[in-house]
This record gives C-alpha cells, structure tokens and sequence, in this order.
C-alpha cells in the first residue's frame, strides 16, 4: 500500500463520510447560530462566530476521542475509524475559526503585536481564577495544527513510526489543555451551568471508554509463560476461521491466522498507522487490517505487490490441538511454512 | 451462522448490516447536534443593548476638551449640553489621531469630527474615522469652560473596564473574558472607567485619574477586568464622574466574582 499515499484513496466510502461530516458540521453550526439570533439578538457576529465554532470544536474533539476505545470494543465502530483523520483535520478548522476570531477581536488593532499580546496582556500566570485561559487554548491549537498538518500518510512515511504516534498521542495532551482553557475561561464568567455539566459528562464517558478497551485488552496482554522459548496461545478451535487469535509474547503483540486448514503468525501491528491487524480478516488471501485496509500475506509478512511494507514473523508448533508460539520474531517478511492441521 | 461481517473502507458495496449501522450511527451523532447546539446557544447570558455603530459615519460638530481625557462637549443651549467621550481606531485612545494631526494644542477649540457612535446606557462614546486628514476640521476658538465640582472622598467597589468595547464594541465587554483586549485597549490609550454597580440595578461609571488629573492608563493595567476596591475622591465634570486616585497606593484587587450587567 506504500504507494497509496500518493493519490488519496477517493471512493464512495469517503465521500458519504466526508458528506455526512460536512451535513452535521453545518447543521450545529446553523441550528446555534439561529437559536442565538433568536433569542439573544443583541450578540456580535464575532461573539458568535468564536462561540459556534469553540463549541463545535470541543464536541467533535469528544467524538474522535471516543471512536478510537468504541472500535476496540466493537468493531463495527470501525466504520468511524476509517477516515478519521478528515474528522480530525475538519476539527482543526473548526478550532482554528475560533482561534483566529478570538485573536484579532481581543488582540489586534492594538498597540503591540498580536501574539505578544496574547502571552502578556493577562500575566496571572500565578493565579488560578485569573489564569490566561488563552494561552492554553493557543498551545492546544498549535498541537491540532501539528497533528493536521502531518496526517497526511507522506508523514507516515517520512516520519519514524514511533515519532508519528507519539505525535498523535498528544491529542490527549491537547485535550487536556482545551479542557483546562475552558474551564478556566469562558466558566468562570459566563456561568452557565449546562456548558459545564455536558463537558463534565463528556470527560467521563471519555475516560470511562478508555478504561473499558484498556480492561479489555489487558486481558489478552497478560505476557504468556515459556515454555524453552514457546508460548502456549490457545487451541485451534478458539479461532474463527480467516481470523486471528491474539497473545502478547514479551510486551509484543502477535496474531496467530486460522484459514483454509492452515496456521500463520505475523505481529499485530500494522505499518501504516499501527492498526490490530488480529482484528482484521483473511480476504482474498491477504491479512486484511480492520483500520483501512491494508494487506499482508500471512505466511510472507509482506504486502502483496506491488506493495513493500514487510512484518516479522513468528515460528510455531502444534501439540495435539494446542498452538504454541516460538517468542524469537524472525526477520521481516522472512517466510514461515504454514502449519497444517486437521 | 451468523455472517462473518468485515468493513473494508476502500471497497464499494457494503453489506446491509454495515449500512444500517452506519445510518443508526448518523442519526444518533445528528440528534447529539441538535441536542447540544440548542443546549449551548440556550444557555449564554443575554447580550447588552449597547451599540456600535459599525459602518455609519457622521459628523459631530463640539467644542475639545483635552483633560483628563479627550472628550467633545456638545452644547444644545446655555445650560444643557453632552460630553462625549472620543477614541481612536483600534485598540487606541484619541491622543493618537489628535497628535497626528496638529502639533499644537487644540484644547478648547471648536472641531467637526468624522466618526462611528458608540452608546449604552446614557453615555455617548464616538470613535474618530481613521482617515484623520479627513475626518477633523478645525474651527474658530470657542471659550467654553467646564465646571467641575468636588464630592469628596469615597471608596468603591467595581470593575475596571475599557469603556470603548464595554459600551458597544464588544459583548461581553468586561470581565475574564474580555480581560486582555481591555488590557489592550487601556495600554493603548482608551481612558480606564471604574464600573460600579448599585443595589438597585443601575450603574456608575467614572473616568480614573491620578491625583493631578492626569491619566492613569499603565498604572491600572493588573487591576482590568477583575473586582477591585478603590479609595479616592469624586468630582463631576460634565456629563461624567472623574475618580481622583493613587493607583499604586490605593487600587486593592478583590477575592470575589465580577457580577456586571
Ligand atoms: C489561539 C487559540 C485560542 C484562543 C485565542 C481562544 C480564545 C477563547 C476565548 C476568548 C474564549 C471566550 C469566548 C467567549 O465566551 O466569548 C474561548 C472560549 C472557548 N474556547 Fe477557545 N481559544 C483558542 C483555542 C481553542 C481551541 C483549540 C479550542 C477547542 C478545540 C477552544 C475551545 C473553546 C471553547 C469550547 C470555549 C467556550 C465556549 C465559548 O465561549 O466559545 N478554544 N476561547
Ligand atoms: S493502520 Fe491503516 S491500514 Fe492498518
């Protein structure tokens, strides 16, 4: 799949997803807008335009932030998965709307740059009440900006994959800073008890979701024992056929494949964006991973060409109907004989 | 059995069961929106009646009253008249396009201004067109002379605001929120008002000054925008009350919520 990140992958799927984000988008944007004029005539545009579009960029925030621990839980989740990143880059947008408004309406025009103005207009940097809620909605956004910015799969590839996840790890870190510039600023005036409550409700069905998929997958990351090197996984008929069994040899993930009466292990990372590949199914041959789809051919560790990604693969052994993995990875895309059984 | 289902996203058709799933999902995540939209839009404050207003120009025609700060009475008769208060563009006071203009002193002269009003609850602000070689003629030397009677000393509790987005530019124009654009708006020249609200719903509001009715913009900065107690004394000078004080001595910040409006 390595050359698909020249020509992103414009198909139907994509595009009702990109339509019904777009519908939803307009249609909080619309609905908060009208309401506001309705009952409230007296607001400024600009008020508006910073308030519609902060609000809207803290709920989709919540939304991404939940489909990543939904899919683990249920995979039909998944469908969310998939185009992901125009979720997260349309949040940027949305964010950076609001951002921009809010820096020119209070900071520019002025009798000193804008951004200076935004680290020193309010040096209560001390002070919880008077904190420069500002500020930390200002390094949440430059976080978002990294983050769109490198969505692209050209990062993928250029960027070490370790680097690339860390970055988007620190959309928590992002989270975070939104969550405190909100509380810290808009609450502490503007009391409205629903603005409050619904974010409370939203940070705790947020975590309360991590939770759950992080309970869910410690179950399988209980390292198993060794037994000369070789772990035993499960037996053969725990596995659905042209599906994987997971274990977590040595802190890394591996996926034992059931299909056509064979056996085959590969890691369960993927190499495009780290998606559970023993979440993903045997089509066509290939390790289908659940997240977009790229393939590998199980006994190979490699993508079928003309693709090049390449995963290390694992020797193993059969005793009776007990499937036993050997812990030493072997090399990248290094072939292993599958195994019969039956 | 039941079918092994599997969504593969760059596939064309999927099956049934997918879509409904994702048609089920559509609508949840929809009514979310319109739920929270209609929460949120609902539950802000109400916004003032004050107004700017944006795009109009028009020409004022008064006497200039440089000090404490630049301000353009407007007589109707001998006794009644308006005072009202001139800004900058932008985040400035009018020292600014005064300044530009002539080099002498054009206190006490008579102008026609070109400018945006600005007004809410009593008070006229007006914002001088920024095409200054345009927007101020200056007319003949009229005498006017403004009285200004001593209240006495008195201590108050309210808010510093910057009274060109307080009174029209921006809602909220006080408080956390707008905190660092009033801080702006005062460093760049906007005359600092103490707001102060009284038990019976109405408000006062006094232009601050040093002891020597001089302007105090930078002293005040660290105090915008929060509760704060102020010990001086009061005088009327025209259409507005002048607070007379020692920043430095005698501004103390308040542990309390601003409540403003
Ligand atoms: C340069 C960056 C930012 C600046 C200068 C900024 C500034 C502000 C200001 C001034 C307010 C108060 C507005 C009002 O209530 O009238 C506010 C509120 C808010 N901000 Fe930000 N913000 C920034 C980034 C962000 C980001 C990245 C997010 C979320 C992804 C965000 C979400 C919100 C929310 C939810 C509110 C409360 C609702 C509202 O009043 O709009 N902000 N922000
Ligand atoms: S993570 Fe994207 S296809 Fe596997």
């Amino acid at each position: 799949m390595s050359l698909s990140y020249k020509m992103i992958l414009w198909n139907k799927q994509k595009k009702v997803y990109d339509i019904i984000l777009f519908v939803l988008m307009m249609l909080y944007i619309v609905l908060f807008s009208s309401v506001t004029f309705v009952i409230n005539p007296n607001t400024t545009i600009e008020t508006l335009i910073i308030r519609a579009f902060g609000t809207l960029a803290i709920l989709m925030l919540h939304i991404i932030l939940a489909i990543g621990p939904l899919s683990r839980l249920n995979s039909k989740f998944l469908v969310l998965l998939y185009n992901r990143r125009h979720l997260g880059v349309s949040m940027f947008l949305a964010a950076f709307i609001h951002g921009a408004f809010s820096l020119i309406q209070f900071h520019s025009l002025g009798n000193t740059n804008v951004f200076y103005s935004l680290f020193t207009s309010n040096l209560d940097y001390f002070s919880l009440i008077d904190f420069p809620f500002q500020v930390l909605g200002f390094f949440a956004l430059m976080i978002l900006l990294v983050m769109a910015v490198t969505s692209h799969d050209f990062w993928l590839h250029n960027l070490s994959p370790k680097m690339w996840k860390t970055l988007h790890m620190m959309v928590y870190l992002a989270y975070a800073l939104v969550m405190l510039h909100v509380f810290l600023g808009a609450f502490q005036q503007e009391s409205s008890p629903f603005i409050q409550e619904v974010l409370l409700v939203g940070f705790i069905f947020i975590s309360a979701l991590h939770i759950a998929a992080a309970i869910k997958e410690k179950k399988r990351d209980i390292n198993s024992l060794s037994n000369d090197g070789w772990h035993y996984a499960c037996n053969v008929d725990q596995i659905p056929e042209k599906r994987a069994f997971v274990i977590s040899i040595k802190d890394e993930r591996v996926a034992i494949f059931k299909y056509d009466g064979k056996l085959s292990t590969i890691s369960n990372v993927c190499k495009h964006q780290n998606g559970p590949l023993g979440e993903g199914k045997i089509v066509d041959g290939c390790v289908t991973c659940p997240w977009h789809g790229y393939q590998y051919l199980p006994a190979e560790g490699k993508a079928p060409a003309p693709f090049t990604e390449t995963l290390p693969t694992y020797n193993l052994k059969l005793e009776g109907v007990k499937i036993f993995v050997h812990e030493h990875p072997n090399a990248e895309g290094e072939y292993v004989e599958p195994l019969k059984w039956g | 059995m039941k079918k092994d289902e599997f969504y593969i996203g760059y596939r064309k058709s999927n099956s049934k069961s997918i879509n409904q799933f994702i048609k089920r999902v559509t609508l949840l995540l929809g009514v979310i929106v319109i739920f929270i939209a209609f929460l949120w839009a609902f539950s802000q404050p109400k916004a003032p009646e004050s107004k700017f207003e944006l795009g109009s120009v028009i020409e004022l025609q008064g006497t200039l009253m440089m000090a404490p700060y630049p301000m353009l009475r407007i007589n109707h008769n001998e006794q009644v008249g308006k005072d009202i208060l001139l800004l900058g563009f932008g985040k400035f006071g009018a020292n600014k396009p005064l300044g530009q203009l002539s080099e002498q002193s054009l206190d006490g002269k008579q102008l026609k201004i070109k400018g945006t009003l600005i007004y809410y609850d009593g008070k006229t602000l007006f914002q001088i067109d920024p095409d200054i070689a345009n927007s101020i003629k200056v007319l003949q030397h009229k005498g006017y002379k403004r009285i200004s009677e001593d209240m006495g000393s008195i201590t108050l509790e309210g808010e510093i605001i910057d009274p060109k987005c307080y009174f029209g530019v921006m809602k909220p124009g006080h408080g956390k929120i707008h905190r660092s654009c009033g801080v702006r708006c005062i460093a760049g020249g906007i005359p600092p008002v103490l707001l102060v609200s009284n038990s019976d719903g109405t408000q006062d509001y006094m232009l601050i000054v040093d002891e020597n009715n001089e302007p105090v913009n930078q002293q005040v900065l660290e105090f915008v925008g929060k509760p704060v107690q102020i010990k001086g004394s009061l005088a009327q000078l025209g259409d507005w009350l002048i607070l007379k004080t020692t920043p430095e001595k005698n501004i103390e910040t308040l542990n309390k919520k601003s409540k403003v409006y």
